[in-house]
């Protein structure tokens, strides 16, 4: 499960949450918390855009971390993004087989 | 297990050591705090900076040591908090383990447990937060769940204290037991397993066999744990008694390594290498196989009432994120709020004009009845009225586009065309990082460029920073607006609008080709994004950030622009006298010419491309100043235009003022976040040369095919 995810990342294609636990085969929740592991052994990391907006982000003068503020004002979404490790690692799974 | 611990009023009181483990945010300091009330300590672990707390809970003839663990994901050397779990589990050896498990999100909390029972089988589960999970559809029969991980299971409500006493002696009953069976719960993969043994085999003759399952130890060894292996001794501090166990009275008993010892196996490890299996496969196989066990488990006692029908998200989505129908939406989309911002709300901006007109008017007749100089009535009239008020006058664009732009927000759609957006990204080669901080740029470049920070990448960041300025953030899209306004009224306009975005577009998935190569960037990575369920905005999450925006652009024309305003007047007043040409702005418009005149420039749009780099908005209020503007702004901008500028020419300008040098806010940031004036000067004159050669592409193309 767990290097299924990190071969189907490594084919460099972004997915969302729905589309990744569909291509698998296993519940959202499922693959929410095998994300969670993944981010935990560093193979990807998780981001909350506009959790850090202040209102100075808000006023477009931000001075702090305002990624994606002008358009996610309330870090209503979040996303896993792939890390060096975890390119490298699913690169040489993708050359394997699947478990799966 | 049970120690006698001596005689209390002339009782025998035996002693158990419980611990009390889960994940962070289970439940388990509420728990520890209902057990042991005040009667506890609160201390740091030896050399980490970890909280520990003990407490004592007294249950008839017993007196239960109770410590609450550090909350952990697994018992993996990863942090501070899983090595002291782990450590306290190995080496303290507790008469059970209180584990808990957050209901409503039991997938990630059974792999705690799981790392737990290889440990040691003396376990009590307590199922918290069963409220929350039934509120989001889950429901968990415990009976199966206690069947299928072969430990005691106890509902508990943690916040209401419900449950917490049978937890607890379902836990003093665990503990009192003399002996407890053991079998392996999670099954590897064949491959994995014949290593398992292997190892297993290699170790069962060591003296660490002794100490811990032979199982987990082969595991540990297998994923090359540094910590095992590691020999400790208890060191005692500043004079305080050592008792039993490192927390039986604050920070009485500290660890300190003894020795390293390096374990059997080093041969057959380089072996299972030579094979491909190294520290990295064997710890991801491991977890993978618990996550696969957990997968399996799962449909024995629990059930989710969401796993039928699709909602009605995923029916939009299928629609909305297609790969063939999503583009076409996304367009159609951008076209509605474009069409929305700055054509349908065009009679808006013109009472805007109106009033400042009439401020205008007003202010003047004012001085007059003063007596004021000349030169001041002219200041008030020619220069604030006219530039702030051609400012002011796309307020309204400006607010409806907020507007819009927050409903989309809110209502979930902008999180699907970030994600579709994505898809642009792996064009370019970009990291999907990337996209949101170039999405960012469109409210600022700013903020677009600091968001930059995210990307791990130094290369990933400088090429997605010196991409941020070909995006047109809203001010630029506000003059914008105006100008298309003025020389394609009607739907023309939104059409006229969607094309040069979808220019800047192009450029940017060129322009990023072109950095990529310069800087000798590496690949980019997937992401997987979580999107929100569809819902209705509310007008408090519409109105109030669109609110907030729009303030902070009213801010900027009162005291930004209103300078600007006044430098302009000047410059385009003086030497007093003289016809505008002749004038100080009129001569910097000279000097600019040989620039200006190959893209069908007139020297005033030279002198308002030039103060637009201050501020974009300036621009407009240079330009009504220059055409002498003093009511009706986007109109007589219009009309004072389209007299020196045919629709080729305009357009020609809104494709250059969209694409050359940013504002200096702007180029600052630039500079300080990739910290190189290099770079800087390289994405400054990068944006000029490609401004100005889309210019002549645009206006002698245009000419060529016979457009006006």
């Amino acid at each position: 499960m767990l290097s299924d995810v990190l071969k189907l990342l490594a084919r460099n294609e972004s997915l969302s949450l729905t589309q990744l636990a569909q291509s698998l085969g296993y519940s959202m929740r499922e693959i929410k918390a095998a994300l969670d592991q993944l981010e935990h052994m560093g193979y990807v990391r998780h981001t909350l855009p506009g959790k850090s907006c202040g209102s100075s982000c808000s006023a477009g003068l931000g001075t702090g971390n305002c990624e994606g503020c002008s358009f996610s004002a309330s870090g209503s979404y979040s996303s896993w993004i792939l890390t060096e490790r975890g390119k490298e690692f699913g690169s040489s799974q993708s050359k394997q087989p699947s478990n799966h | 297990m049970l120690f006698l611990a001596g005689r209390e009023a002339g009782r025998l009181v035996k002693t158990l050591k419980i611990a009390l483990v889960g994940n962070p945010n289970v439940g388990k300091s509420t728990v520890f705090n209902t057990l042991t009330g005040s009667n506890q300590q609160v201390g740091n672990w030896t050399g980490k900076t970890v909280e520990r707390k003990t407490g004592k809970v007294l249950r008839r003839d017993l007196q239960i040591e109770l410590v609450d663990l550090p909350g952990t994901y697994s018992l993996t050397a990863y942090s501070q908090e899983e090595i002291i779990t782990r450590e306290f589990i190995m080496r303290e050896k507790p008469d059970v383990v209180m584990a808990m498990v957050d209901a409503s999100n039991i997938e990630r909390n059974l792999y705690l447990i799981l790392q737990i029972l290889e440990l040691t089988p003396r376990v009590v589960l307590g199922l918290n937060m069963m409220d929350l999970a039934r509120s989001v559809g889950i429901t968990i029969d415990v009976k199966k769940l206690a069947s299928a991980l072969k430990v005691p299971v106890v509902e508990i409500v943690a916040t209401k204290g419900q449950g917490v006493e049978e937890f607890i002696t379902e836990a003093i009953r665990v503990g009192q037991l003399e002996s407890i069976s053991t079998s392996p719960m999670v099954e590897y993969p064949e491959a994995l397993e014949e290593k398992i043994a292997m190892m297993e085999e290699l170790l069962a003759q060591t003296v660490w066999a002794k100490r811990y399952p032979l199982r987990w130890l082969a595991l540990k060894r297998l994923e090359q744990d540094r910590e095992i292996g590691q020999e400790w001794k208890i060191v005692e501090d500043s004079g305080k008694t050592s008792m039993d166990s490192c927390c039986d009275a604050g920070d009485a008993v500290k660890y300190e390594i003894q020795s390293s010892v390096e374990l059997p196996g080093e041969a057959l490890l380089q072996a299972f290498e030579a094979e491909g299996w190294g520290k990295e496969q064997f710890e991801m196989n491991i977890a993978d196989a618990k996550y696969r066990y957990i997968s399996r488990l799962l449909p024995q006692f629990m059930t989710y009432t969401d796993s039928g029908e699709p909602t009605w998200t995923e029916r939009i989505d299928r629609w909305v994120l297609s790969p063939v129908w999503g583009y076409p939406i996304l367009t159609g989309v951008l076209a509605l709020v474009f069409w929305l911002s700055f054509v349908a709300s065009a009679p808006l901006g013109d009472a805007v004009s109106q009033v400042m007109a009439w401020g205008g008017d007003a202010a003047v007749k004012l001085l007059q009845a003063v007596s004021a100089p000349e030169p001041l009535q002219s200041l008030f009239r020619d220069g604030i009225f006219a530039g702030v008020g051609a400012v002011l006058a796309f307020v309204p664009q400006i607010g409806i586009f907020f507007v819009l732009f927050s409903f989309l927000q809110d209502s979930g759609y902008l999180a699907r065309g970030a994600f579709l957006g994505d898809r642009l990204m792996q064009l370019m080669g970009l990291h999907g990082k990337s996209f949101f901080s170039l999405v960012s740029s469109y409210g600022c470049n700013v903020p677009g460029i600091m968001a930059t920070r995210t990307l791990e990448d130094s290369k990933d960041r400088l090429v997605t920073m010196l991409l941020n300025p070909l995006i047109p953030c809203v001010p630029r899209l506000g003059v914008m607006s105006a100008v298309v306004a003025a020389f394609f009224p009607g739907n023309w306009g939104a059409a006229v609008l969607l094309s040069l975005l979808l220019v800047s577009l192009v450029l940017l998935m060129l322009s990023s080709l072109v950095f990529r190569r310069i800087v000798r960037q590496k690949g980019r990575s997937a992401f997987v994004m979580e999107l929100p369920l569809y819902h209705l905005p509310t007008l408090r999450n519409v109105f109030w950030p669109a609110w907030v925006k729009t303030r902070s652009f009213l801010k900027r024309a009162w005291t930004f622009i209103l300078a600007a305003s006044i430098v302009v007047w000047v410059l385009s007043s003086y030497p007093h006298g003289v016809p505008m040409a002749d004038t100080w702005a009129g001569k910097m418009g000279d000097l600019l010419s040989f620039i200006g005149h190959p893209l069908g420039f007139d020297w005033r749009i030279m002198v308002a491309i030039v103060f637009g780099f201050t501020a974009k908005e300036t621009t407009l209020s240079t330009l009504g100043i220059l055409y002498g503007v003093t009511a009706n702004a986007s109109q007589s901008i219009a009309q004072a235009m389209t007299g020196s500028m045919t629709a080729l020419g305009a357009y020609t300008f809104l494709a250059v003022y969209m694409l050359y040098i940013p504002c200096l806010a702007t180029v600052v940031t630039m500079h300080k976040e990739s910290g190189s004036l290099k770079w800087t000067a390289v994405g400054v004159v990068y944006n000029l040369l490609l401004s100005f050669v889309v210019g002549l592409i645009i206006y002698h193309g245009g000419r060529a095919l016979g457009l006006r």
